[in-house]
């Protein structure tokens, strides 16, 4: 079982137990707000490895540091102190143009609002950051199609508008868009909060499948229920990791029970 | 949270309902409870006899003597096929609520001397989400697997069986249970955690009122 008081004075719930390639590490982020007297610590020293493959959920309360965590994992905003690593890159040694190079390239976000544009299709929505970006029409609608693809909408579903259809598809369309272009690091602040049980479930076996597919990925969410998708859980109080499950819980419980193997009888007979 | 007498009310009125659909030998009874309810609580065949002998004495089976190959086939009686229909119609009884051990654990932390109620109640989280990773990802792989092997439908009650939607619907059940208790380990915290009133013994006068309440 999972020591706290080591997860709570070494911050060792920010390591995962897996041996996978690190996509992400903090070491020792430090993030202060204002000046002088009036000063906010959003992140009190963060050490967290996300590696390949892996979903890691993040929870706790409002102010806790979840959202200023994500927005340095990402390259958003910069650290006071501290080292932030994404794909094998120091983000603290990078210009401004070389940090928005590989925030396109190796990540992306997908936030509540989901900032979908109304008057184009879903998949027009898809491939509009890779036009932008200079690749030709022809490619960037085949990307967004394969990105469709991997959320688990159809073609059909990606010539419809935003507003056609449903919460859990628009909120699938916005992870498409995140992870168009093979990005290995996605950021999802909130994608359920808005979305009924249901939806959010539908939203969480998504992201689930992208890490099983190898990107890894963050998720901020309010429900443990829906955190539950997660490999690991990190809970955040004052700017800090405070605790972890560690890589247990999705392997934990007694083996095999239920037992896969069902008497595979003809109920009738045996 | 399980008390052994819901055990026991639930694999009685289990065969008996079973045995409402049709006839069946004690390993039949064992597969379908099994097969129907997802394989989550698998039953030991000596538990199917005993229960079996004790419906009989109870007058709500009856069985045939044994054939050439050795098996004793049970039916219900009208006595049997009254208590299944009471069980339909009733709602399950909660009253009183079983024993919950971890309530009552967290309970009596609260005015135990030398006992970090708040540390109990963290790690309990801890192991209580984990728990619900575990059960979510079983609900999943219960999901990606095709629905029904196409055998198990069941002539009796012209009602196909679908293992898998079985496994699903009980692994629903336990999801929703181990995240009440989450959110109940969060409360716990907030209301009596750092800043309200501390869950030690130095605060007995409003731990105890508290645990009155429960």
């Amino acid at each position: 079982m999972t020591d706290i008081s080591a997860a709570v004075t070494g911050g060792t719930g920010g390591d995962p137990a897996g041996a996978g390639t690190p996509v992400l590490t903090l070491h020792a982020v430090q993030r202060v707000y204002g000046q002088g007297g009036t000063t906010v610590t959003a992140l009190a020293g963060i050490h967290l490895t996300v590696t390949e493959g892996e979903l890691v959920a993040l929870m706790g309360p409002s102010g806790s540091g979840k959202s200023t965590l994500l927005h340095i994992a990402g390259g958003l905003d910069r650290p006071d102190a501290g080292d932030v690593v994404v794909d094998g890159v120091g983000l603290g040694r990078l210009d401004l143009t070389r940090l928005a190079a590989l925030r396109r390239r190796s990540v992306g976000y997908v936030f509540q609002d989901l900032n979908l544009l109304t008057t184009l299709t879903l998949e027009e929505n898809i491939a509009l950051p890779l036009e932008l970006d200079g690749l030709s029409r022809r490619r960037s609608r085949e990307a967004a199609r394969e990105a469709l693809g991997r959320v688990g909408l159809t073609e059909l579903q990606g010539r419809r508008y935003p507003d056609d259809v449903s919460g859990g598809q628009r909120q699938r369309a916005a992870i498409a868009r995140a992870i168009v272009g093979d990005r290995c690091l996605l950021l999802a602040d909130e994608p359920t909060g808005a979305l009924d049980t249901a939806a959010g479930d539908e939203v969480m076996a998504v992201l689930r499948g992208l890490a099983d597919q190898g990107a890894a990925v963050i998720v901020v969410t309010h429900d443990t229920r829906l955190a539950a998708w997660a490999d690991r859980i990190l809970f955040m109080r004052d700017g800090r990791i405070v605790e972890s499950t560690g890589d247990q819980g999705r392997r934990s419980g007694p083996p095999g029970w239920p037992p896969s193997d069902l008497p595979e009888v003809d109920l009738e007979e045996a | 949270m399980h008390t052994g007498g819901g055990d026991r009310m639930s694999i009685k009125h289990g065969l008996l309902a079973l045995l409402g659909e049709r006839p069946r030998h004690g390993y039949q009874l064992k597969t379908a409870f099994e097969a129907r309810t997802g394989g989550t609580w698998p039953l030991n065949i000596g538990q199917v006899y005993t229960t079996l002998q004790r419906l009989e004495r109870d007058g709500l089976v009856t069985s045939q003597p044994a054939s050439a190959d050795g098996t004793v086939i049970y039916a219900l009686t009208d006595r049997g096929r009254d208590e299944v229909a009471n069980w339909w119609s009733a709602p399950v009884d909660r009253h009183p609520p079983p024993r919950d051990e971890l309530a009552i654990k967290v309970s009596l932390a609260l005015g135990a001397s030398g006992i970090e109620a708040l540390d109990i109640v963290r790690r309990q989280r801890i192991s209580t989400v984990q728990t619900l990773q575990w059960l979510t990802r079983l609900r999943a792989e219960a999901t990606a697997r095709e629905p029904a092997h196409g055998n198990g439908s069941d002539p009796d009650s012209a009602v196909p069986v679908y293992p898998d939607q079985a496994t699903a619907l009980i692994l629903d059940r336990l999801i929703f249970e181990a995240d009440a208790e989450a959110r109940w380990l969060d409360h716990v915290e907030r209301t009596y955690g750092a800043g309200n009133a501390p869950l030690r013994p130095d605060n007995q006068r409003s731990t105890s009122a508290s645990g009155g309440r429960s």
